[in-house]
């Protein structure tokens, strides 16, 4: 009845499954194959393989128990670096000549950075979670935010828990972070770490009596064409924006100089005023044609900028000018100062610079106008104080997590560069106008390795949310301010301009004063303050003659003497046998002193001249000093040589009797 | 049993075996069709089947096996997800920490993830393809009008389960992907904020919206999804499969009396017995399910199987970064199969993402109550149907270019793009 | 037929996404600025750190690249030795003894001072490193 169906399936059929499962149990053992030859796999056999050839007990047992994944999880930090699965002799110095990745940590940085503690994404960068090459960034990849950081730029990790403006031992960080300070990129561009730090610009509320109106449009024109080492950048203005801001700036005239009507030009004696110029070291704070300090400005062309009466006034008080400048105030006579001034509009000029233009007296209000508009518009009053300007607070966007913006939403105009906030941010601070769009940023003209410098430091800014353990914060000195007499004297002299007490201050002088007092000797101080010497022959900063009044010294030394004390040291016994000071002068010549100190005519030029020590110095200092260098001047050249407490005393004994007829003498 | 000669050890084991095998399978592995055929209908798993199928079924170009494609797809989704779901945390940042464990630590993990992607790809676009090819069979109408309407539903649940499914990953595409969703629900007018503040737990899209969608993608949904499978298969025997060329006609019900069954029992076409059934079935047309339906089946999960390894081993997964509230892409984009909605809803918030979404939903839903006319059912684009295929098709048409639009010809903002450029 | 053309035409559009353009390599100008500054390669890192603490504690005798010209060189007799020249007695126990106790202990004037107690043991080893270093680069 039923018609005979074939039941059993058609050939193609088994055909078909047949070979579906063979195309199944393939990829089931394509796929087995491929986990037992991952990458880390391969890598942990070849390193069991090395183990053999490193002949250390215990390290053959532990390579024994390496097979598997590795990893260093850090829940506080929100990490898992299974980098160690691979670089498995990372923190063993064992494995110092190793192949890669096997090779220990360079350097010491496992010792203060543990991995068990920092894992290895935090410096490095690069994606902890994966366990192959590739994936683990170490080359920049899809999808991952941060690739592993080049050697180069690895600084800018350092900065993320390092905040200090002097990080250790991280070079480009610390260059970054000192030319942020420098230039004061704070002032129009809230950064972290550089809170409450306010730069300033010289204030722009005389101008009209300072400089010559020609100056002022050049200096607009580009800064760096007047002073090389200009902080200002060139903000690119536009003629009519100079002029307008010339026009501006020129009516700016809130502080009349001091009255200079009964100085006579005519006798200006130019060359007493070099003798002067020399005797003050003005070139330890200020260049010359090149050569001198960084700290004030150039003066190579100086005639070209100032008039004569303002540079007069403010070299007689520039702390009237600008109450908060590093520059001292000088007790020089009317005369001098004539002389000087002369001295200095003579000497420092262009040849086509000719007479000095009367001061204007009124101008096109227009153009003042524009002119105000231009100097808010472009920021100015962030750095430089005009009365009636409003501060604009910081026309710059905040740097704050810059380094977390998404790199590929970055403008990098026609540059043709991996996208990468460091690429970005050095191009911005190298050319700021070639990224596509304008800019009122000022071309600041760094060098490539400077910009990559500052690059380095804001890449250290990111959004973290670190643990407070992690963070080593930025130690703030406390500001130093003496009161009474001394501190007017302090105040007048700019003592901290070059010195620096308890961490605060300047560091032109290699000497805090700390224990100045238990240094030096109270007459010696006196006489050096009302005329300093040269201590050491290769410096070329020098302190300069302050025409300070003898009471004046004197009470500098007083408070030396009295406030700025070690006490070890005020005890040490400075009675010594003649016995002793023959010891010293043996062991003098043992150790090679020659070598860097002088002593009369002979020796190096590296350490202080020593033929005065004994007037100078006090012994309980030299002793301390030569016992244990590198406790009060981390870095210094002065060797340790491991003496023995006689043996200091020795030296102490001899260097004492050094100069000291002299001052007995006197 | 040969007396006077003990028997062997083996054969003692042999039989004993056969008795622990008997305990399990009660009939031996069928050598003939008739135990075959009671195997089929006495074994849970396999009496889903009927012990004859009409021939039509065999022929894979009527229903390309789409139906049983995308149960097999569910499958693979359901074993690939349990798996996944050991070593899944749904806590935002241990999401998508557990995505990179998978990626790096898990064995066949890459392999395990991708499988579940793309099936889960899959399936919508199988589900998807499986309803057209209903529709241009006209196989929703009688007896089958509520099946397409479970179909359609179940349509819905894929769609929540992929939705739900995208965000766990918890990177840039899902968080992304899913704000710009549930902002188009948000869109419908009176409960629009609070549909999506029901979707998100909250204002935001965070710890509570990731624990949300994870409960409803691995417990609710699928809970649902098989619920309605169930009902979807057990209609398919009831209703049986459209398009046979004995295309019975049901007869006029009487009232009270049970609706008349379209299926025999399978053994009967082997007994001498009279019929029980009321229509006429010609036994020339059917087949014993096993071998001829059981192993074709097979043979297609295997290929899906297949497949989808393929795919997976070839293609991976995305996974973008970390899910980033603050760092917008632009264009953020839905899941592909809502590119078609965001595009409308360019046009027009409220009518091209609420308004026509809603009447469409709707108007599948109701289709089989509409369109009442049974002719034209079991054929593909009868002509007798040419209006209603025509606009189907025509919609069907709009929706794939409104999706292709919104995946390769739109970039930042919205704005018109040349995918080549 | 209608299947079959749909299927081709999606197949075409999906295919148009996948075109990739050829783009000249990007550039690091980040790194080369800071590669360039660092000039002469070929230190490992042990010897660059070396070169720091040679800069600080020796080049005033013994001059910037280790020539014996520093600027306190005049002063000394006799004068310092040219290390870029490279000498059988100069491997590195000899090298480790001269840097961390003085010249006078292998022998010679007392001028150069010992630096054992100023320096850790891997800081003498980064110099022993880079004074190496500079006879290598001469031959």
């Amino acid at each position: 009845m039923a018609v005979e169906v074939k039941n059993t399936a058609p050939t193609w059929l088994h055909v078909a499954f047949a070979c579906l499962g063979a195309a199944f149990a393939l990829i089931f053992f394509w796929v087995l194959l491929r986990e037992t030859t991952a990458d880390w796999r391969t890598t942990q056999a070849a390193f069991r393989r090395l183990e053999a050839s490193v002949k250390n007990p215990h390290q053959l047992a532990e390579s024994a128990r390496i097979g598997g994944l590795r990893q260093i999880w850090l829940p506080e930090i929100g990490r898992v670096d299974r980098c160690v699965t691979c670089h498995l002799g990372i923190d063993d110095p064992a494995f110092a000549a190793a192949p890669l990745p096997f090779t220990s940590h360079p350097g010491r940085w496992l010792t203060t950075h543990p991995t068990d503690r920092f894992g290895c994404t935090t410096c490095h960068d690069g994606q902890g979670e994966a366990t192959d090459y590739r994936n683990a960034a170490h080359h920049p990849q899809p999808n991952v935010a941060r690739p592993m950081r080049p050697t180069e730029t690895i600084d800018a990790n350092c900065g993320v828990c390092h905040r200090g403006l002097v990080p250790p031992d991280a070079p480009r960080l610390a260059e970054g972070r000192r030319l942020i300070a420098d230039v004061g990129c704070f002032s129009c561009h809230e950064i972290p770490g550089y809170e409450g730090m306010a730069f300033r610009g010289p204030s722009l509320d005389s101008i009209s009596y300072k400089v010559r109106p020609d100056w002022l449009s050049g200096w607009l024109k580009d800064p760096k064409s007047y002073l090389p080492q200009s902080k200002m950048g060139n903000f690119r203005l536009s003629s009519d924006e100079i002029a307008g801001l010339q026009a501006f700036l020129l009516t700016q005239r809130a502080q009349t100089p001091l009255d200079s009507s009964g100085i006579d030009w005519n006798k200006a004696d130019t060359a007493k005023g070099r003798g002067l110029f020399g005797e003050l070291r003005c070139v330890t704070c200020h260049a010359v044609n090149g050569r001198g300090g960084t700290m004030g400005p150039e003066l190579t062309r100086i005639g070209d900028k100032v008039r004569r009466n303002w540079l007069f006034s403010y070299l007689k008080d520039p702390h009237r000018v600008q109450p908060d400048t590093p520059m001292l105030r000088y007790r020089l006579s009317d005369e001098q100062l004539r002389d000087l001034t002369a001295f200095l509009i003579d000497e420092y000029r262009s040849a086509e610079t000719g007479a000095e233009p009367p001061p204007a007296t009124s101008g096109d209000a227009r153009l003042i106008a524009s002119g105000q508009a231009a100097f808010e518009r472009r920021g100015c009053a962030s750095c430089h104080r005009v009365p009636g300007v409003k501060d604009p607070g910081r026309i710059g966007p905040s740097l704050a997590g810059v380094a977390d913006r998404d790199p590929d939403e970055l403008p990098y105009g026609n540059n043709v560069v991996r996208h990468s906030t460091g690429n970005y941010i050095f191009l911005k601070v190298l050319l700021p106008d070639t990224l596509g769009q304008p800019s009122l940023m000022p071309t600041f003209g760094y060098t490539p390795s400077d910009a990559a410098k500052i690059a380095v430091a804001l890449e250290s800014l990111r959004k973290t949310d670190l643990p407070a353990s992690y963070v080593v914060r930025r130690p703030s000195p406390t500001p130093y301010q003496p009161a009474g007499r001394f501190g007017e004297l302090v105040t007048r002299y700019r003592c901290l301009s070059c010195h620096s007490i308890g961490g605060y201050g300047g560091d032109l002088s290699t000497v805090p004063l700390d224990r100045i007092g238990s240094q030096l000797q109270h007459d010696y101080v006196t006489t050096y303050l009302l005329n300093p010497g040269a201590v050491r022959v290769s410096i070329e900063a020098r302190m300069p003659v302050f025409h300070m009044l003898p009471d004046e010294a004197r009470t500098i030394a007083d408070y030396f003497s009295t406030v700025f004390l070690d006490d070890r040291m005020e005890q040490y016994n400075g009675t010594f046998t003649p016995a002793e000071a023959q010891r010293g002068q043996d062991l003098y010549r043992q150790l090679g002193c020659q070598a860097c100190h002088q002593l009369g005519l002979q020796g190096g030029y590296v350490g202080p001249e020593l033929s005065a020590t004994g007037a100078r110095l006090k012994p309980g200092w030299i002793a301390a000093w030569l016992t244990s260098p590198e406790t009060y001047k981390p870095g210094t050249l002065q060797p340790d040589y491991g003496l023995s407490n006689t043996d200091a005393r020795a030296l102490t004994a001899y260097l004492s009797t050094l100069g000291r007829r002299e001052a007995s003498a006197r | 049993m040969r007396s006077g000669v003990s028997t062997s050890v083996g054969q003692r084991v042999l039989t004993w075996l056969e008795a622990v095998r008997r305990s399990i399978w009660r009939i031996g592995w069928p050598a003939t069709d008739k135990d075959r055929a009671a195997a089929m209908i006495s074994s849970l798993f396999l009496h889903v089947h009927a012990a004859r199928v009409s021939r039509h079924v065999l022929k894979p170009t009527y229903t390309f096996a789409l139906g049983l494609i995308a149960g097999i797809l569910f499958l693979v989704l359901s074993v690939t997800g349990l798996a996944l779901m050991l070593y899944y945390v749904p806590y935002p940042p241990e999401a998508y920490r557990s995505m990179k464990d998978l990626q790096f630590v898990v064995t066949f993990g890459i392999v395990l993830r991708n499988m579940h992607r793309w099936s889960a790809h899959a399936m919508v676009f199988v589900v998807f393809l499986h309803m057209c090819r209903v529709f241009w069979t006209g196989s929703y109408k009688r007896p089958r009008e509520f099946n397409w309407v479970v179909g359609v539903l179940l349509l819905l649940v894929t769609l929540a389960l992929s939705f739900t499914g995208y965000l766990l990953p918890w990177d840039q595409l899902a968080f992304w992907a899913i704000t710009v969703g549930t902002n188009i629900a948000a869109y419908a007018p009176l409960v629009g904020d609070q549909i999506k503040y029901l979707l998100l737990g909250g204002h935001v899209i965070g710890p509570t919206t990731l624990l949300r969608f994870y409960v409803l993608h691995c417990v609710m949904l699928p809970a649902t999804m098989v619920l309605l499978i169930s009902l979807h298969i057990w209609r398919v025997r009831k209703d049986g499969l459209s398009g046979g060329q004995a295309q019975t006609v049901p007869v006029n019900e009487v009232a009270g009396a049970f609706p008349a069954s379209t299926k025999t029992y399978g053994l009967m076409a082997l007994t001498t017995r009279p019929r029980v059934s009321i229509e006429a079935r010609d036994a020339n047309d059917e087949v014993f399910a096993w071998p001829h339906l059981l192993y074709r089946e097979l043979l297609v999960a295997l290929a899906v199987i297949v497949a989808m390894h393929v795919v997976s081993l070839v293609f991976m997964a995305p996974l973008e970064e970390i899910a980033n509230p603050t760092r917008t892409p632009n264009p953020a984009k839905a899941p592909w199969y809502f590119l078609g909605l965001q595009e409308l809803v360019h046009y027009s918030a409220r009518i091209g993402g609420v308004i026509i979404p809603t009447l469409i939903v709707v108007a599948l839903l109701a289709l089989p109550y509409i369109d009442r006319h049974p002719a034209g059912s079991g054929r593909w684009f009868a002509p007798e149907r040419r209006l209603a295929n025509i606009i189907f098709t025509a919609l069907v048409v709009i929706a794939v270019v409104l999706t292709v639009i919104g995946t390769l010809f739109r970039g930042p903002n919205w704005a018109w793009v040349w995918p080549w450029r | 037929m209608t299947r079959v053309s749909i299927t081709a035409l999606l197949a075409l559009l999906l295919s148009a996404a996948c075109k990739k353009s050829s783009s000249p390599v990007p550039g690091e100008p980040m790194l080369n600025a800071i590669r360039a500054e660092q000039g002469g390669i070929g230190l490992s890192f042990s010897e660059s750190q070396g070169k720091h603490l040679f800069l600080q504690y020796c080049a005033t005798c013994h001059g910037d690249e280790g020539r014996g010209d520093g600027q306190n060189a005049s002063n000394l007799k006799p004068p310092p030795p040219d290390l870029t020249v490279s000498r059988n007695d100069r491997d590195a126990a000899s090298l480790r003894k001269v840097i961390a106790e003085g010249s006078a202990a292998i022998g010679r004037s007392p001028l150069s001072p010992p630096r054992g107690r100023s320096l850790s043991g891997e800081q003498i080893d980064d110099l022993v490193a880079y004074c190496q270093a500079l006879a290598r680069k001469k031959s």
